[in-house]
């Protein structure tokens, strides 16, 4: 697995995806609740109350991004074009693709696109941790 | 070739949703081709000839939601049209 991979899943996974929280029963007949994002189609977990729920598909959401990462698929945008880092969405798209999404990053913090995309995930990681730690 | 326990375990969800465990799950998903890949916390169902078919399963519950059982069902579906689609178009 790749750890600037999982950076970056993170990262995206990190975004304002809409949440919706449905009451459900598990296959033993207990109430349960199952939290998902529309957006991202299949992505949901689920937990005996609502914030256990909504915990549990904030880590679902990273193994899902990470997948799309993995299989380089585009990683569909938040329909509200907003994120928790304060990035600015592509206001003419409502998905964009890893490599679309690396080369506008990587030009915001002056990557070289030379660079080989592996590389340039750890260099955009280790620019991350220095915005986070500021 | 699809195999004959994922299809009565198939029909047995569209008939109930509730009884289903995770291993039933993951006879349907690989008996129709599915994989399963493992994530930190939970694991991925993809199709490799379509990966816009894709399922989370936790692998912290042991019971799962019946949403599970409704999102299988509608990702064998769509899977089953997707199949056809390329099947008519190459005749």
């Amino acid at each position: 697995m790749s750890e600037g991979r999982w950076a970056l899943a993170e990262k995206l996974a990190a975004r304002m995806y809409d949440i919706v929280v449905l009451h459900d029963e598990a296959s033993d007949g207990t109430p349960i609740y199952v939290a998902l994002n529309p957006e991202l189609a299949g992505c949901k977990s689920q937990g005996d109350t609502v914030e256990e729920a909504i915990a549990n598909l904030n880590d679902a959401r990273i193994d899902y991004i990470y997948s799309l990462l993995e299989d380089e698929l585009p990683i569909p945008y938040p329909e509200t074009k907003s994120t928790a880092t304060g990035n600015k969405a592509n206001s003419s798209s409502a998905v964009i693709s890893f490599e679309t999404w690396l080369r506008d990053e990587s030009a915001e913090r002056e990557v070289g696109m030379d660079v080989p995309t592996e590389t340039r995930v750890i260099l955009l990681e280790g620019a991350l941790r220095a915005t986070k730690a500021m | 070739m699809v195999s004959k326990a994922a299809i009565k375990i198939l029909e047995g969800m569209r008939r109930s949703k509730g009884g289903w465990r995770r291993k039933d799950f993951d006879t349907v998903y690989l008996g129709f081709g599915f994989i399963i890949t493992p994530g930190r916390s939970h694991d991925i169902v993809k199709h490799p000839d379509f990966p816009q078919l894709r399922d989370t399963l936790p692998r912290h519950a042991k019971e799962l939601g019946k949403v599970y059982v409704s999102r299988t069902i509608e990702l064998i579906d769509r899977l089953n049209k997707l199949k056809g689609e390329i099947e008519a178009s190459d005749e």
